[in-house]
């Protein structure tokens, strides 16, 4: 009487046969202990009861009546016999169907019936797009996996702290960055451009975030991940300005974009509106470093004229400026209202920048000063005197020296927390440090590969990034100094690098293209943007990265590319 | 406590009334028994005593769970992870990967009984096993692997089918 539904049953079982429901037929000792359950609703046997109607309605046999009532009236070991010898008297398919009857016995909904806490406890032990899929299986599923504190706990700081989606239609984003010899190659076409727009417009804030704001807040960073790696950019913007000169320092902040240029000046610009605030005009010299306050009250530059000028964010209006240096401010670095600048006059300086008083000069360096690092309390500092030094801030002395380079420092990396420091000299090499240790003995590894200049680090927990003169990009562990990926792709000196998230890191390159790599991986993910002056002349000479943005100074030195920031979007709504 | 009353036995009952032995240091891992032997001074007594009453836990269960608690109560002190961000799956022992080898209904009932004994590694290991069921499975396998039924209305169908999409697109 089953024949007929004998390749329904296979099927079935083909997508039952899950080891759960292996383990439950030879687990023997649980059979009675689980006769507690007494649904047996399952989709199946509604099926299989409309399909036979014999089956239906079993008083109607009083031959099976019979043997019913005489089972009933054995003992449990009886019946267990029973069970056993029948078990091989009857078909193949009659065996199957028995399968099906008894499989349920031992499943358990195990959202719906253990008390909330202890779903929710299931649940935390499951990744984030995991728990996407829980909130499709049913309702008792969907409600226990939107448990919004069970989210906040996987969700970053980074996801946390991700400021409302963005306009950025406006201005400049009206139109997109592609033409005049910019190529974006994955830029979406109009169409999908113009959809995008309706969604930025519209709703900001999708049925998601109703229901669990912090699965929202996850999901909006998977989609930001997907845009930055895979998905086409669906919006970009030129800003234009400095007109042939070169960019020679950009920082961001919230929505205020910074760039200062060799012509003398800096320019203010919202990221969101898509144009300029203002023109910090007044040094006389090019400037070289700038640097936004944390508070983002104060925007402050370092120029040739050997001054430094603290300017005001909300007006662009000069602050202070600061004199004492007696030659090029080539760099600085801050922490809270606390600035120091190093200078090509081998010395450094801390300042106030709301008083506009110089606090100490850090007197020590042979040569000029390159690079500058600082965590509020110590100050270090990398020279053309092949040295890296650690300074007290507040005493301005010197407590440490760092030998071992054979040429110019360019660039540091300083980790406070584990005392780490790591150095880029012309000498091609890279040196990670720990001061802690006593003199001569706190180079820890030695990142040797590269063939030129290093112009750009970052560090995530053990894993240095480093991209280099020598077009490559190298991945290294910290302690053992192994080169974990040498990643070629670019075809001239790579300019800056910036990472997004733990993975992905975007390079600039004076071949004029801008690309990613997971790094993880060790792979090339895609081209970002392509100069068609790239090979000519047209650089991209660097990269500034938020979550949902990416900007890139681009020039040239020999008038064949305009001097501009092409700004990239990677924000999304929420769900 | 002293090293007698650490080589002391104790005695539980469980809901279906069977009686076990359990040494003190072995129950020492449920919270709950230890926290009671303690409020009530029955450490201090030379006498086994009156069996505790384990309401809502079979001798079947029960059982399972003295086992679990003998082969671990000399593992070392687990430090409290609960504020580490990435929860790990895949650290559960071989040992106990056998032990929870059990069906649905059973593993069901362990998750119970840890939380009701307050056994915190047994509870974790049970609630893992169970994320472990899940992982990697497809919202209809998910129903066909624990015997859900899909109860969502059309209207809910299609915010589902919206957020996939959002997903997707």
């Amino acid at each position: 009487m089953w024949s007929g539904d004998d390749v329904n049953m296979d099927d079935e079982m083909s997508g039952n046969s899950n080891d759960s429901g292996e383990a439950a037929m030879e687990d023997d000792d649980q059979s009675c202990s689980s006769s507690s359950v007494t649904k047996l609703s399952t989709q199946f046997q509604l099926e299989l009861n409309a399909s036979s109607p014999s089956h239906n309605n079993p008083q109607s046999n009083p031959k099976v009546d019979n043997l019913v009532q005489l089972f009933k009236e054995l003992s449990e070991s009886e019946q267990c016999e029973t069970f056993t010898r029948l078990l091989y008297e009857t078909s193949m398919s009659n065996i199957r169907h028995l399968r099906h009857l008894i499989e349920p016995f031992f499943q358990r909904d195990f959202l719906s019936c253990l008390p909330i806490e202890l779903g929710v406890q299931i649940v935390s032990h499951l990744e984030g797009t995991e728990r996407i899929k829980l909130s499709h299986v049913s309702q008792n599923w969907k409600l226990v996996s939107e448990v919004d504190s069970n989210w906040r706990s996987i969700c970053s700081k980074t996801v946390l702290s991700l400021p409302d989606p963005s306009n950025r239609i406006y201005g400049a984003w009206a139109a997109t960055a592609v033409g005049q010899g910019v190529n974006i190659p994955d830029h979406c076409v109009m169409d999908n451009f113009s959809v995008t727009r309706m969604d930025k417009m519209l709703s900001k804030h999708g049925s998601v975030f109703a229901r669990a704001p912090d699965k929202a807040r996850f999901m909006r960073m998977l989609k930001i991940e997907k845009n930055w790696r895979e998905k086409p950019i669906r919006g970009s913007c030129v800003l234009k300005g400095h007109e042939d000169h070169v960019i020679t320092c950009m920082q961001i902040h919230d929505d205020l974009l910074v760039t200062g240029s060799d012509d003398n000046t800096l320019k203010v610009w919202s990221i969101d509106k898509g144009d300029v605030l203002f023109n910090l005009v007044g040094h006389t010299g090019g400037v070289w470093t700038s640097q936004i306050s944390s508070c983002g009250r104060f925007i402050i530059s370092g120029s040739t004229d050997r001054t430094v000028k603290v300017w005001s964010s909300s007006d662009g209006s000069l602050v202070h400026t600061l004199q004492g240096h007696t030659s090029t401010v080539r760099c600085m670095a801050m922490c809270k209202n606390i600035l120091v600048t190093g200078s090509r006059d081998t010395t450094l300086r801390t300042w106030d920048v709301e008083r506009g008083t110089c606090l100490s000069v850090l007197v020590g360096h042979q040569a000029a000063v390159r690079c500058v690092q600082f965590d509020g309390c110590l100050v270090v500092s990398g020279g053309y005197d092949f040295t890296v030094k650690i300074w007290s801030a507040k005493s301005g002395n010197c407590l440490k020296t760092l030998n071992g380079h054979t040429n110019r420092v360019y660039s540091l990396l300083f980790d406070r927390e584990r005392a780490i420091v790591a150095s880029g000299s012309l000498d091609t090499s890279i040196r990670v440090w720990d001061f802690r240790r006593e003199d001569g003995k706190e180079c820890i590894s030695l990142l040797q590969g590269h063939t030129s200049l290093t112009s750009g680090m970052q560090l995530r927990g053990d894993i240095l990034v480093s991209c280099n003169a020598d077009s490559t990009v190298r991945v290294w562990n910290i302690y053992d100094g192994s080169c974990l990926f040498h990643l070629h792709g670019h075809r001239s000196a790579i300019t800056s690098l910036q990472f997004f998230g733990d993975q992905i890191v975007a390079t600039s390159s004076d071949d004029g293209t801008v690309k990613l790599w997971d790094i993880k991986k060790g792979q090339f993910i895609r081209d970002l943007v392509t100069l068609e002056s790239g090979g000519n002349g047209g650089c991209i000479w660097r990269l500034c990265a938020t979550p949902t943005l990416l900007a890139c100074a681009v020039g040239s030195r020999n008038n064949t590319e305009e001097t501009k920031i092409i700004l990239l979007d990677f924000d999304s709504v929420y769900p | 406590m002293t090293d007698a009353a650490q080589e002391r036995s104790i005695k539980l009952l469980s809901s279906d009334n069977e009686t076990f032995q359990v040494p003190r240091n072995v129950i020492r891992l449920s919270n709950t028994i230890n926290t009671l032997l303690q409020d009530l001074g029955l450490d201090d007594e030379e006498d086994a005593g009156d069996a505790i009453p384990v309401q809502n836990v079979t001798s079947t269960i029960l059982k399972k769970v003295i086992a679990w608690c003998q082969h671990h109560h000399e593992d070392p002190v687990a430090a409290d992870d609960s504020d580490s961000r990435e929860k790990r799956t895949d650290d559960i022992s071989s040992w106990d990967v056998e032990f929870l080898k059990v069906d649905q209904g059973t593993l069901f009932e362990l998750i119970l009984a840890a939380n009701y004994l307050d056994i915190k590694g047994l509870l974790d290991v049970s609630c893992k096993t169970v994320a472990n069921m899940i992982k990697g499975k497809s919202p209809e396998e998910i129903r066909r692997t624990f015997n859900i039924k899909n109860d969502f209305t059309p209207e809910e169908e299609e915010q589902i089918r919206k957020e996939n999409a959002w997903c997707e697109d």
